[in-house]
């Protein structure tokens, strides 16, 4: 690939571009279509002004959807049973196999069904405040209202949301919120809400209205006179390039934690869809906005492949402290209370252990970093229960996180009610991804962006119960407006794949393996994974800085040249290889890394997930700069060079960007 | 279409063995209470085998115990060549559950049906052989004005079924005698209490596995079930057991029995069916 | 707690014995492999890691598994490992087992779900594509998008909702099948027409499910049902055997009642 792109001189120059945006020049390439009026009559005006397609016409039309997690296989259901012709892609053996499924803690919704006075604007005031005033106003409203029906249809699919003794849904506050508005099912939410969706699609899969091509990988988008009209695809078992043809492609891909290497995200999360379609003119926005989760179990050594997410009540009755002095060896019984510091009650007295989530996580790594951290890596800080069972009884404590100690027994062999838990953050969510505009479409036209895939409707920051939301949202109540709105609408010409564009996106894809397979280096993929994680991590993670970015976008670059020419790929193309796809998304993650380091160097300021050094507060808060930042960041692909930087200015109409304080 | 989704699945053939067994099983309660009244007392038994061969509905049960016999039979082929294809394959090395898991109810019974079940095959035959038509029981209707083979009596004296007093047959004998002879021989004792092992063992896991198979389970009953059936198994096969066993050991000795009774009741018993002539 | 019969930190050597298999078409046999310095906090799958790394530094050809999550609940993995679906620990898939349940010399057999219905497509991966047109045959319930009452039209009662969730606990792994002696799909089809039967929603379609399900899971070439509750033993997510008492009654209720 191009590495001369990556001179380090370059930042400088995206330093000076966000110098002209304290007018907040909209780009002309990125039309938002937000309709205009109140916020609160956008989305059924912009439904009442959608061009239908006629429902005899609909089965003329083939919509190919990849992914089939929450956003694809509601989206693939919905848009099957309108009637549409849909083509669902999954590179795993069966839908429900989608990370979707690993999502614990709940899914929010605007019922008031506590009535504790929740409602749909509620709703969307949270999250437009939560996401530190980076998210369009616009879409999170839109969210907010269908997250109603969502829960509806989830119960009539036969979801199995708690209910109370009454019979009725049974609602906890969740992330902070001070409203009981979270369904759940058990600890398996997301688990039951893609199944739900899943066997909607399979329903329809009988029906003969979607077709399904399991392990499958998504290689290229193929976009004929400037419209996305198919996908090229390797089948993972045979290692055939195959063509798909269709009027629209929507991509529900999820999200790109994976680039850090250890995440909580399944192992086969990646970023090659959505930077395929990036490399094919589909803007990249927002990628340095990533949520870091502080409850995971530590990394216990070198082996780690994964980090596993604690759900984050434990801090109700945990307390968080690491020992005074660096390098204190002491077993956590032996360091008596005045050699103890419980460091987010020092630092935040009013929340306490209960700090959001991004505040906690930087204020362990900080500890950390000064050498006080505890375990054999000194990577992790203790969460202590000595109290709460003192004070409650281990009965107590048992009932209310029985599960989690369970867990956490049986990963670590410690046992968290003798001896407290250790936990350290770790990279959960991305709130970034393709620009999208009102109606889901990226900047090729006829090429949809679903669920985490799409640059989100979270901003800078995610609370919690929000991400199963906006999945379903986007699948079952967006898209099928948009998508007929953009079909109905524009004239699309009879094409075969026997047409030039298809042949040579084929032929590339094809060679991009085969050449992945030649180079027969003496590094392993997962090698150069783990050192591009370690880089991501060290840089572009909890606390960054000019100098780290700068650093991360030489070493990446530096990292992906030394892959194309040493990597060592075992196997072959014509069987199922997975070390072949992992080398194949490794790859991607190399070019992709970079503009997330760019993209957070270019941004001067501290926002939600994305906290720079240089900017904060004398109390060591984020310090957000909305005269010069509130702008969405979509970032163009230029062949290798330095990307253009287009940029969506953000109005905020109805809520008005205030400093978050927790003090 | 739907009507293609009928009984020929696994489930349908399932219920199918579930129910053809729970008819046995049925069968085999009043067998035993039959049978065991041998331990009663000879005469007893006698009586009670005549009153079964003066019944002509027992031909019916007969033929229906044949077809659920050999239905069951019929079935569990079938269900065993689609288990046996279902994993074309074997491991390498195969643990039980158990070893993981108390959750499992695999059983040394439960894995044997297969065997268990070809050994009872062999035996019923055999059984019916020995009982019926080696040492015939019953073969002439009451009514038919024969000369019954079968004399259900003791002396010289041959009684045909219908009452009518008859030269001696060729073939008289006495059942409970016959069956206290058979059982002193410790080969066909053997026989019969391995036999009754192997039904006990079948029994075993197939009650509770019918059950199952009928849907009668449920949470709360799923221990009583399982614990039921094999309390009740243990009665059934015990119970059979205990009469080749008893007598083989000489506990106890219908014949001596039946000879004291019938010597007292001789006469008595000749005046009423004099009297119906 | 997980069971524990390595509480030191100590590294382990094991053997490991490996059925590799190049595709579908091809035979494939049980290939011994080292593996060296295993920390016992390791899981399973990481220790396969550790052992491919090996192997690709070799020249040769990493072990095929399937996995994704890595905690537990997307189903992907699954090895028979010493004749035991999921391995040793109750309750747990593979990617939860950690190293600290084997001892040092320990020889571990690893193979993968045997069933005509899941063929191996390589070394230890198989095709579970049957489960997916089994739940295609009617595991659902014909709700399109916006025909939904308000989700609190319907109460419905905490226990059923409960034994519902039960039943819905599944990720749909196959070991199950893979442990059973028959290899039987009757615990995965029985616990999604337990799930839907439980539920109210799920009532007027209960009939027609359960003879479609069924009729699928025998188009496949799954062995029959012989309860002897082995799949209960090594389901990782502890689904009950009453679900399949709970099937054949509906299957039985469909037949007598004659509906569709």
């Amino acid at each position: 690939m191009n590495n001369e792109t990556i001179a380090p001189a370059k930042p400088a120059e995206t330093e000076v571009e966000h110098g002209g945006l304290g007018d907040k020049v909209a780009s002309p390439f990125l039309d938002s279509k937000v309709p205009s009026g109140p916020v609160s009559e956008r989305w059924n005006k912009a439904k009442f002004e959608m061009k239908l397609v006629n429902p005899a016409n609909k089965r003329k039309f083939t919509v190919i959807c990849v992914g089939t997690g929450l956003a694809g296989a509601s989206a693939s259901a919905t848009l099957a049973e309108l009637g549409y012709n849909v083509h669902a892609f999954t590179y795993h053996d069966s839908p429900r196999r989608a990370h979707s499924i690993a999502a614990q803690g709940g899914i929010n919704a605007a019922k008031n069904y506590a009535n504790d006075g929740d409602s749909v604007y509620r709703l969307f005031y949270d999250t437009v405040k939560g996401g530190d005033y980076r998210a369009r106003e616009s879409n999170v409203h839109r969210l907010a209202e269908v997250s109603v029906n969502i829960i509806d249809q989830c119960v009539a699919q036969g979801v199995p949301f708690a209910r109370e003794y009454g019979g009725y849904l049974d609602n906890r506050s969740f992330g902070g919120a001070q409203v009981s508005r979270t369904f759940y099912a058990r600890g398996q939410t997301g688990q039951q809400l893609l199944l739900g969706a899943y066997q909607a699609m399979m329903r329809q899969v009988q029906r003969g209205s979607v077709k399904l091509h399991t392990r499958r990988e998504m290689l290229d988008v193929v976009v004929v006179e400037g419209k996305a009209r198919g996908i090229i695809v390797r089948n993972l078992v045979t290692g055939e390039i195959e063509t798909h043809m269709a009027d629209a492609v929507l991509l529900c891909t999820g999200g790109y934690s994976n680039v850090f290497f250890l995440s909580t995200n399944a192992k086969h999360c990646n970023v090659t869809a959505a930077w395929r379609a990036h490399k094919k003119g589909a803007f990249f926005a927002n990628p340095c906005f990533t949520q870091i989760h502080p409850t995971c179990i530590p990394v216990s050594g070198d082996y780690q492949s994964k980090l596993t997410l604690m759900s984050e009540s434990l801090r109700n009755d945990g307390r968080v402290w690491v020992p005074k002095a660096a390098g204190d060896k002491r077993k956590p019984s032996d360091i008596p209370e005045e050699d103890r510091d419980y460091f987010l009650e020092r630092r935040y007295p009013a929340f306490g252990n209960l700090v959001p989530r991004d505040v906690a996580s930087r204020a362990a790594k900080a500890v950390c970093d000064e050498g006080r951290g505890v375990g054999d890596s000194g990577l992790s800080v203790y969460l202590d229960f000595g109290d709460a069972i003192q004070r409650l009884g281990e009965d107590t404590i048992r009932a209310r996180y029985g599960n989690l100690f369970h867990m956490y027994g049986h990963i670590t062999a410690e046992d968290p009610y003798k001896s407290p838990m250790r936990i350290y953050p770790a990279v959960h969510y991305t709130m970034g991804g393709l620009w999208v505009d009102y109606h889901l479409q990226t900047t090729i036209p006829g090429l949809f962006a679903l669920g985490e895939a799409n640059f989100s409707d979270h901003g800078a920051n995610r609370l919690g119960a929000s991400a199963l939301m906006q999945g379903l949202a986007d699948g079952y109540f967006v898209i099928p407006y948009t998508l007929g709105n953009y079909l109905a609408s524009e004239k699309l010409s009879k094409i075969t794949p026997e047409r030039e564009e298809f042949k040579v996106a084929a032929k590339e894809a094809q060679e991009r393996i085969t050449k992945l397979l030649s180079i027969k280096g003496t590094k392993t993929v997962h090698e150069f994974h783990r050192e591009l994680g370690h880089i991501m991590w060290e840089n572009v993670g909890m606390g960054r800085t000019r100098e780290g970015l700068q650093k991360a976008i030489t070493q990446v670059a530096a990292l992906r040249e030394e892959f194309w020419r040493n990597v060592k790929v075992a196997g072959d193309a014509d069987n199922l290889n997975p070390h072949l796809e992992h080398a194949s998304r490794v790859a991607d993650f190399l070019e992709f890394g970079e503009l997330m380091a760019r993209d957070a160097l270019h941004r001067e300021e501290s926002c939600g997930g994305h906290f720079r050094e240089e900017y904060q507060t004398p109390e060591g808060e984020a310090q957000r700069d909305d005269d010069h930042f509130a702008y969405v960041a979509a970032w163009e692909w230029n062949n290798g060079d330095t990307p253009p930087l287009h940029k969506e200015p953000l109005d905020f109409e109805e809520v008005h960007p205030s400093q978050r304080s927790y003090k | 279409m739907i009507s293609k989704l009928r009984f020929n699945t696994v489930v349908g053939k399932k219920v199918l063995m579930a129910v053809t067994g729970l008819a046995m099983v049925v069968f085999l309660i009043g067998h035993l209470i039959g049978n065991l009244q041998l331990l009663w007392s000879g005469a007893q038994f006698n009586g009670y085998a005549h009153f079964l061969t003066a019944q002509p509905v027992v031909i019916l049960i007969e033929l229906g115990l044949l077809a659920i016999f050999l239905l069951h039979i019929v079935d569990a082929v079938v269900l065993l060549q689609g288990n046996y294809a279902a994993r074309p394959v074997p491991y390498h090395t195969k643990k039980w559950g158990r070893s993981k898991s108390k959750r499992s109810k695999k059983t040394w019974a439960s894995t044997m049906m297969m065997w268990t079940g070809i050994a009872i095959l062999l035996f019923v035959p055999f059984h019916v052989w020995h009982f019926k038509y080696h040492n015939p029981v019953a073969s002439a209707r009451p009514d038919s004005g024969q000369v019954s083979p079968v004399v259900v009596g003791v002396g010289s004296t041959g009684v045909n079924t219908s009452g009518a007093a008859s030269a001696p047959s060729k073939e008289a004998y006495d059942l409970a005698l016959q069956v206290t002879k058979e059982f002193k021989n410790p080969f066909v004792s053997g026989i019969y209490i391995l036999a009754m092992i192997l039904l006990g063992l079948h029994m075993y896991h197939a009650i509770s596995s019918a059950l199952t198979s009928v849907g009668a389970n449920h949470p709360r009953y799923q221990t009583l079930i399982i614990w039921g059936g094999r309390i009740f198994t243990v009665v059934i096969a015990g119970g059979f057991l205990l009469i080749p066993a008893l007598i083989l050991s000489g506990l106890i000795d219908p014949a001596k029995t039946l000879a004291t009774a019938q010597a007292a009741n001789n006469q008595v018993a000749q005046v009423p069916m004099g009297v119906g002539k | 707690m997980a069971t524990q019969t390595n509480g030191s930190k100590k590294p382990m050597n094991l053997k490991l014995l490996v059925w590799r298999q190049k595709n579908g078409m091809s035979k494939g046999a049980m290939t011994t492999y080292e593996a060296k310095n295993v920390s016992p906090d390791m899981s399973f799958l990481e220790m396969l890691d550790v052992v491919n790394e090996d192997i690709i530094k070799s020249g040769g050809e990493p072990i095929a598994f399937e996995h994704d999550c890595r905690e537990g609940i997307c189903g992907s993995c699954g090895l028979m490992i010493n004749g035991v679906a999921h391995g040793p620990d109750e309750g747990t898939t593979v990617c939860q087992l950690h190293m600290r349940s084997f001892k040092d010399g320990d020889t571990v057999v690893i193979e993968p779900w045997r069933a005509r219905a899941f063929p191996v497509i390589k070394d230890l991966v198989v095709d579970r594509s049957a489960f997916d047109r089994i739940i295609s045959a009617g595991g659902y319930i014909s709700v399109n998008t916006g025909q939904a009452p308000d989700g609190n039209a319907i109460p419905i009662a905490k226990q059923s909702s409960e034994d519902a969730m039960d039943s819905a606990a599944c990720i749909g792994c196959g070991a199950c099948v893979a442990q059973c002696k028959n290899a039987s799909a009757a615990l995965f089809t029985s616990a999604k027409i337990a799930h839907l039967r439980l539920l109210p929603q799920g009532d007027p379609e209960r009939a027609e499910r359960a003879l479609r399900m069924v009729a699928q899971m025998d188009e496949e070439g799954f062995g029959s049902c012989s309860n002897e509750g082995e799949c209960e033993a090594v389901c990782p997510k502890e689904i009950g055997m009453v679900n399949i008492s709970l099937m054949n009654r509906e299957y039985e209720r469909a037949l007598i009642s004659g509906k569709k």
